[in-house]
């Protein structure tokens, strides 16, 4: 699964937090600073196993709860229209 | 806290420039009785496509968000489009303010494609009202057109219209028309002075009757409670804090309508202009008692004073505008006797 930032949204890092615009509606979104950290690592297409090695090596934190923790923020993403998902082919 | 709240508040507290208005062009094709450029400003020497871009990286990396352009006519520009995917290559939210006569279906495709928050489209009433502010024939037709183009690609458009004598009785009219068709609107009730001081326009401005009938329409003003209004806080605006104005050479101001020149993005970095120049800090240091008039005037709660009218209308920041007195003049009975 790769995942990367939506084409029609507008974002700045401000003070340590995402915060980040859907521009179909101009809804404003807040990320949290660990959720602004995925945010940058996904600006760019990542592969879903690579974005946890790296959240991995940032955080201390066991690979299972990540794992889970990680699919979750990802759907509320995707839900909001935040990212793109592609499958793997 | 609200998310916009929030981002507004740091912005402001460290006058990250979150709000930006670039005009592009002083150049248009109309030439709207009201317009507060001078026709001479249209000579002076525009910011070519490499500057413009480039101070849209500056913009981003100082933390800029919200973009606006506008003009003049911005789709005079060969090189608008350009710019417009530029600054979403950047990442910001963009909105075009335009007169909605240069725009055809290609240029309405290639907008819905890159994504913008909005288009503000000046349209001022019905054909023959508007042909006659904008003193351009077919000029109505042209934007009619363009707006009902914008919405078919789905752009969110905004009826933008400023209240003068000569369109007041199409008011109605437009916010009919924008409820047909889906969309926002917004009406001005002011008008400004030309930015070279000259006050010959105020003319149009609406008379103090038409602005309480306006100022009571629940369409047009949501009614706010007196102490909503302005307290001493508030003499100065967001302006230059969190919120600045490019001219087409590069000038940087507070705001485009508050013409206090920070200096000039041709000769310095905006980083250097808005965190380093006297004006700028001088501006952001002033305390609302120093606007002595104002800080003791018993309708400050009334008043949204401008210190950008005041400074085009009095040449200094600290005193009081006539325009905005009115305001709060008629602000004050409407609220009185709401």
């Amino acid at each position: 699964m790769n995942i990367q930032h939506s084409e029609n949204i507008a974002w700045r890092i401000i003070d340590g937090q995402a915060y980040i615009v859907t521009v179909n509606d101009s809804k404003l979104h807040l990320l949290n600073e660990i959720g602004t950290r995925i945010w940058q690592l996904i600006e760019r297409k990542i592969d879903f196993e690579n974005l946890v090695k790296k959240l991995l090596s940032e955080y201390d934190v066991e690979s299972e709860k990540l794992r889970a923790d990680l699919k979750e923020f990802i759907e509320e993403l995707k839900t909001k229209g935040l990212i793109k998902i592609e499958d793997n082919k | 806290m609200k998310i916009t709240s929030k981002i507004f508040d740091i912005t402001f507290q460290r006058n990250i420039p979150l709000y930006a208005v670039f005009e592009l062009t002083y150049k248009c094709n109309l030439k709207c009785i009201h317009c507060y450029i001078p026709e001479n400003h249209r000579l002076k020497k525009e910011l070519s496509t490499n500057e413009v871009k480039n101070i849209l990286r500056q913009l981003k990396s100082e933390g800029c968000l919200f973009l606006v352009f506008t003009g003049g006519e911005v789709f005079l520009r060969d090189d608008f489009l350009d710019i417009c995917s530029y600054a979403r290559k950047l990442k910001f939210d963009l909105r075009i303010f335009t007169n909605g006569t240069l725009i055809h279906r290609k240029i309405a495709e290639y907008i819905s494609k890159i994504g913008v928050s909005g288009v503000e489209v000046s349209l001022y009433g019905k054909e023959k009202t508007h042909n006659k502010i904008t003193q351009t024939e077919n000029s109505f037709q042209k934007v009619f057109n363009t707006i009902k183009m914008l919405i078919e690609y789905k752009i969110p458009v905004t009826i933008k219209c400023p209240l003068m004598r000569e369109n007041f009785y199409d008011y109605n009219w437009l916010i009919q028309i924008s409820k047909k068709l889906g969309i926002k609107y917004k009406f001005d009730p002011v008008i400004v002075p030309r930015n070279n001081g000259d006050k010959s326009i105020l003319k149009y401005q609406i008379t103090d009757s038409q602005m309480r009938s306006i100022f009571s329409d629940k369409r047009i003003f949501k009614r706010e409670k007196a102490d909503s209004y302005n307290s001493a806080y508030s003499l100065f605006c967001s302006a230059g804090k969190n919120f600045v104005g490019i001219s087409p050479e590069g000038k940087v101001y507070p705001c485009i309508q508050f013409l206090y020149n920070f200096g000039n993005l041709r000769k310095k970095s905006f980083k250097e202009i808005w965190f380093s120049s006297k004006r700028a800090i001088y501006l952001r240091n002033l305390k609302p008692e120093d606007c002595n008039v104002c800080f003791s005037c018993e309708n400050n709660n009334f008043c949204r004073r401008c210190p950008g009218l005041v400074y085009l209308e009095t040449g200094s920041i600290y005193g009081k505008s006539e325009i905005s007195c009115r305001l709060a003049d008629v602000t004050k009975i409407t609220l009185t006797n709401a």
